[in-house]
């Protein structure tokens, strides 16, 4: 009897252990690694007032692409977009953020994330002007998935820096389509990439709920059924007037701190509006 | 055979032959001259650019430069202050920016009229 009390007690404690494995992710297959890493192999570069507008141009998709401006700029970055790259291609990104420390969680990767986000638009045109059609696609795939993933996990913020970026890609495969019609190869890639980013691009939902946990771990005491009215509310904008009445009803010091819902949406329908207009593209 | 009368003959032969130059006039102190003013002033004109350019050349010398100082590092953006953020400012997409977001490069020199491209693109006003 107490050969098989043993016996079962040693299967007990392997089966579990091996479950444990089974279950916790592998660290390699973790996109946000590679991202760390590229923001640590970044390399500056000082550009002039009149580049800075060039810059902002091109950005906004009004002006086109100069490579004999941003190409030192470009290249100094290669291998941080590289490493980009790679980290796209992963499964699955955990920024590994410690929101339990609530308001004093940082998220300081955010501004290194829109900083690398748009030197992967610009290396995509770099890519495009200098004839490398298809790199300059796969990077355009490659900071769409990127774009999705900056906003993993994360809080509000996260989610305006990520809507930011995938704005910025769409109008380069935008241009890029402009430039030359898409070939079936190129829509299939693109496709493929936004099908994966999901129908809105960026999990509303969840950078909100980030939101109000972190405003819970720093003190605030939001009602419950006001977190869930705005959770209803980001996905369906119907809900917008009881939320504001919610909102205006709570007490001063919970009010204060609960970000504007109509930017939400507002953010939310710009970034639909642009991936609905790329998907229709690529049909 | 050694003879000490050979070397007294030529002793005396060379005396014979000796004929003293004339004494060369002792050199006076030179008069004290007194420079016009133009010559001074040329002088220290070539002095003053000798100056300058040694002075023009340090600065090109990066080391020599006198080093602008650097930036402060911007704070690490908390989960909290990115909620101040998102309340107060004016536009999302401005909000980045005012709040000091922008990336601190590496580089922290920039040359007078250049900014750095890093910090620029870091910018949440691009999106406009």
């Amino acid at each position: 009897m107490m050969t098989y009390r043993l016996l079962f007690a040693i299967l007990t404690v392997f089966s579990s252990t091996a479950l444990a494995q089974q279950a916790s992710p592998k660290p390699d297959d973790n996109a946000a690694l590679r991202y760390w890493s590229a923001f640590a192999q970044m390399q500056d570069s000082t550009v002039t007032p009149e580049q800075a507008k060039g810059l902002q141009a091109i950005l906004d998709g009004v002006a086109p692409y100069s490579d004999v401006n941003y190409r030192e700029l470009v290249e100094r970055n290669r291998r941080a977009v590289e490493t980009l790259q790679r980290g796209a291609t992963l499964p699955r990104c955990d920024w590994g953020l410690e929101y339990q420390l609530g308001a004093e969680a940082p998220v300081d990767y955010v501004r290194r994330a829109l900083t690398l986000g748009r030197l992967n638009v610009l290396y995509a045109y770099h890519q495009l002007s200098s004839g490398n059609r298809s790199g300059g696609m796969g990077t355009l795939a490659g900071g769409i998935r990127f774009s999705h993933d900056v906003a993993g996990g994360g809080t509000l913020i996260a989610g305006v820096a990520a809507k930011t970026l995938m704005v910025a890609h769409l109008r380069a495969v935008d241009f890029a389509a402009r430039m030359q019609r898409l070939s079936s190869e190129e829509k299939t890639l693109l496709s493929a990439q936004l099908d994966q980013v999901g129908p809105e691009g960026v999990d509303w939902y969840s950078t909100i709920q980030r939101e109000f946990e972190v405003l819970e771990r720093s003190g605030a005491k939001v009602p419950t059924t006001l977190v869930e009215l705005y959770g209803k509310t980001v996905q369906d904008a119907a809900q917008l007037p009881q939320l504001q009445q919610a909102i205006a009803g709570a007490p001063q010091s919970v009010a204060s701190v609960i970000p504007r819902p109509q930017r939400v949406l507002e953010q939310k329908r710009e970034l639909s509006d642009r991936l609905q207009q790329c998907r229709a593209m690529l049909r | 055979m050694y003879d000490p009368m050979d070397d007294d003959d030529q002793l005396e032969l060379y005396l014979k032959r000796f004929r003293p130059l004339p004494p060369e006039p002792l050199p006076l102190p030179l008069p004290q001259r007194e420079w016009p003013w133009r010559v001074f002033a040329l002088r220290a004109g070539a002095v003053a650019w000798a100056v300058a350019v040694v002075v023009m050349v340090l600065l090109l010398i990066p080391q020599f430069r006198r080093v602008p100082a650097a930036p402060l590092e911007a704070e690490p953006i908390t989960a909290g202050k990115a909620n101040a953020m998102l309340i107060h400012a004016a536009s999302w997409k401005e909000m980045i920016d005012d709040a000091g977001f922008a990336f601190q490069p590496p580089v922290k020199r920039m040359e007078p009229g250049r900014q750095s491209a890093l910090e620029f693109l870091s910018q949440e006003t691009l999106s406009k």
